[in-house]
């Protein structure tokens, strides 16, 4: 019993010094992930659709594609179509059922704003509310914007608002405890899902 | 009767249960996050070039321990109260059916119980969950049901077998 016991209070040790590296270095840098300073502060389409007291982030990643290439991804994105690309196994695990679509689905292209977006077998979902073909996609203002630098190379620029600022105690525990590190972990994947997809084509 | 002989206490047993079922919330957690690091971590090295991959390799490592352990202790905070009922019943049943503290018997006794109470357990979380479950994915399959239920089925036998013991010693 007494080794049990070692084992949790070790566990626990862990689990704090888990909690001050995630807070003091990772948290800070991961609310805007890949985001150059004038990404972060720069108009977007969809911005309209956020309250002004809504925790926002901006996250970025560069893709060796053009526009044409990445858009077909986004356009067939929710668990009733080609899946959101990202960590299948980790949705799964929280009964998403979900199934990552390895090919373009012709009849998943022409996503309209009001469309219905599943997020995971009988779960959530999001209504498209901004569409631009090879531009940009927006659900309830989670907007993903592509910005061309090249002919061969796209920027991702991806701007999500969560948690209201103002929240009772038990809501900001479950945000800052499990939400915000997991739709990091799920975002960013998502990001990276699409870049893999596009840059192989 | 024994079970007015022993002097462990049914608070004694609640919390070393509801100790047993901490730690091995914990540990199944360690394998969790050690194995969600590793497989994600494997995509990210594989997707991203060298420059930008140590940033998110580090943001992605971190955060998946920092929610798995908030996980966990969400989760180890339930499960003591299981582990400590299970500690409990598995005391009560061993002295009263084994009254003469029977290695094999206790054995037994521990494997029947811990079969009743996961039986129980999945189909409470059945009724509450419905569609939510699913044995469809074998990650899904594996992370909710098989291992918990040999996590928890070694740890009554192997709790009850050191009861055994501790009963042996001094009755």
């Amino acid at each position: 019993m007494l080794q049990i016991k070692r084992f949790i209070k070790y566990t626990i040790i862990f689990y704090v010094l888990i909690a001050v590296v995630y807070w003091v270095f990772i948290h800070p840098a991961y609310m805007n992930w890949g985001a150059t300073s004038s990404e972060i502060k720069m108009n977007l389409p969809g911005d309209e659709l956020i309250s002004s007291n809504r925790i926002v982030s901006t996250r970025a990643i560069n893709i060796n594609a053009s526009k044409e290439k990445i858009w077909p991804w986004f356009a067939q994105t929710g668990q009733n179509h080609g899946g959101f690309n990202s960590y299948y196994w980790l949705e799964n695990l929280f009964g998403a059922k979900m199934v990552n679509a390895n090919i373009i689905h012709p009849e998943w292209q022409n996503p309209l704003p009001g469309d219905t977006v599943y997020y995971g077998k009988n779960e959530g979902y999001a209504l498209v509310a901004l569409v631009q073909k090879n531009e940009y996609y927006s659900l309830s203002g989670w907007t993903f914007y592509l910005h061309s630098i090249d002919t061969a190379t796209t920027r991702l620029i991806v701007r999500y608002p969560s948690m209201e600022v103002r929240q009772s105690k038990f809501t900001k525990l479950y945000y800052y405890g499990l939400f915000e590190p997991l739709h990091f972990i799920m975002e960013t994947g998502m990001m990276m899902g699409i870049k893999q997809k596009a840059d192989r084509q | 009767m024994l079970k007015s002989k022993t002097n462990i206490s049914n608070k004694v047993i609640a919390l070393n249960g509801a100790t047993v079922a901490v730690a091995a919330v914990f540990a199944y957690s360690i394998i969790v996050m050690i194995y969600a690091i590793i497989r994600s971590s494997a995509s990210i090295y594989s997707i991203m070039p060298m420059g930008e991959r140590n940033s998110i390799l580090w943001a992605n490592s971190i955060s998946v321990a920092y929610s798995v352990a908030v996980f966990s202790v969400i989760l180890a905070l339930v499960s003591s109260i299981a582990g400590a009922i299970a500690a409990v019943i598995l005391k009560n049943l061993l002295l009263y059916f084994n009254p003469k503290i029977i290695f094999r018997k206790t054995v037994l006794i521990s494997c029947i119980t811990a079969f009743a109470l996961l039986t129980f357990l999945y189909l409470l979380l059945y009724a509450l969950l419905k569609d939510w479950m699913t044995f469809n994915y074998f990650e899904t399959f594996s992370f909710w049901f098989l291992f918990p239920a040999v996590i928890f089925f070694s740890a009554c036998v192997i709790g009850s077998s050191k009861l055994n013991r501790v009963l042996n010693e001094e009755l």
